[in-house]
Parts: structure tokens; sequence; C-alpha cells
């Protein structure tokens, strides 16, 4: 089990990541990468501002992957990493990659980390649109319990 | 004969607060906020709290619901309604509903 987490104002390099991953017992390299596009319900997105309690998002980044290796075998190799700060339409905010031996784990690890970092991590988006305006979107309420709720 | 005019929480002093504001909290206009609650104060107590100085910081925008949608976590963990903030200087933060990746 290897597990890279990162939450940074640094631009993501996707081929670095990628090379942190590369191994010669796996069959499979996959990697994922968001990213800001220019529409959001009906609205033309100029850039996304990220925010996070980057201490947090880390340790969810860690729990997650974790997660997935108990799930879909301890030889996984994963990179979690996550950008904090304005970005703008093409830029890549989160970066999942994920080292195995075989594919099918590859793909379901993959899926299971950005799903969960995205009902589970402290991080939160502001969208700024051409008309000028600004909004914080919502999402998914933390609880104590680790339970997921959709909030308002 | 011992003095029993006041308890030992009503002598206790207040404990100070320094609340991280994150998300949509941000647009309140600072980073961060101090408050100052009575000893004993639970999480669930401190939101009411946190209301409040929220209101007086924007008076134009309300933040109760949001507030209420919040946790509130420490640097390592989420805080159960029930904790108590024992010490007389805490350090927390307020997370709203989250969206990222």
């Amino acid at each position: 089990m290897s597990i890279l987490v990162r939450m940074t104002d640094e631009p993501l390099s996707i081929d670095a990541f990628s090379r942190t991953l590369c191994r010669d017992d796996a069959g499979a390299l996959l990697m994922f990468s968001g990213v800001v596009r220019n529409r959001n319900d009906g609205r033309q997105v100029l850039a996304v501002t990220y925010d996070a309690h980057r201490q947090l998002a880390e340790q969810t980044f860690r729990d997650i992957a974790r997660e997935a290796c108990e799930r879909w075998g301890a030889d996984l190799s994963l990179v979690v990493a996550h950008r904090a700060g304005r970005l703008s339409v093409g830029e890549v905010s989160v970066v999942i990659g994920v080292a195995s031996s075989h594919r099918d784990e590859a793909y379901q690890a993959s899926r299971y980390v950005i799903e969960q970092l995205k009902v589970r991590s402290p991080v939160w988006k502001q969208e700024h649109y051409a008309d000028g305006d600004s909004h914080w979107l919502k999402g998914h309420a933390l609880r104590a319990d680790g339970s997921v709720d959709r909030a308002g | 004969m011992a003095d029993l005019s006041t308890s030992p929480a009503e002598t206790a002093a207040p404990t100070r607060v320094r609340l991280r504001l994150f998300g949509a909290f941000r647009d309140v206009g600072a980073a961060e906020l101090t408050l100052e609650v009575p000893s004993g104060t639970t999480v669930a107590s401190l939101r009411t709290h946190v209301k409040e100085a929220l209101a007086r910081m924007l008076p134009a925008r309300r933040h109760d619901q949001l507030v209420e949608l919040s946790a509130l976590a420490s640097d390592s963990a989420i805080l159960p309604e029930s904790h108590l903030l024992g010490d007389p200087d805490v350090c927390l933060s307020i997370l709203p509903p989250v969206c990222g990746g």
C-alpha cells in the first residue's frame, strides 16, 4: 500500500503524480483529473475559487485512500491531490491516481475515492460568473459520526 | 461554614474561542473571529454565540441556517454536539457543507 496525499496552491502535474505511481508489478495505472468547466446550472463560469481546511482535507484523503486499499487490495498505490485558490476554466482542481495489478481494482478504487472526497473532504467551491456574480456552491453536511448528508 | 453564594461554574473564567471561517463564511470579510463564551459551553450551544457574532459582523445577511448546517471541528476531528469546550483558550473551525473535487 502506497498513499500520497496533497492539498496545495500549486498547479497539479498529472505527469509528475503518474511517475510516482509507476511500478513494475502494476498492470494498470489510472489517472483521473477534475477540471474547471465553463458552465454550471446554465451559467457561464469564468473561474472557481477552492477553499479548504488543509489539515483536515489531507486527513480525509488519507482515510479514503486507506479504505480503498482495504476494499480493493493492499497492493494499490494511490495519489489524492487537490488544489486550492482561484482556478480558471481548464485548470485541474483534483487528481486521483491509482496503480494496481489489474484494471478492475483501479477503476473501482478511483471512482470510490473521488465520490467519497466530494462528500467528506472539507473543500468548498465558489464559482465566478461572466456577469460578475459569485456564488458558494451548496454541498454535503459533515457529521462527527462520519455519516453523509446532502445539505442545502 | 462553606460559602454557598456562588457555584464553581459561576466563578469559572470564560472560554476564549478562536473560530476559523471557511467557505461561504468568508463573505463576512474575515478569516476568523474570536468569541468569549461561558465556561462549560458545548459545541451545540456555541452555535448560538456564533450566529450572534456573525450577525454583528454582517447585519445585512443572516448566516443562521448555514451555522446550523455546518460542522465544528478541531484541527484533527469534527466535534460532536455534546463536546464540552473545556480549555480556557480553544481554536476551532466552522465547516459549511462541503463540495470539493
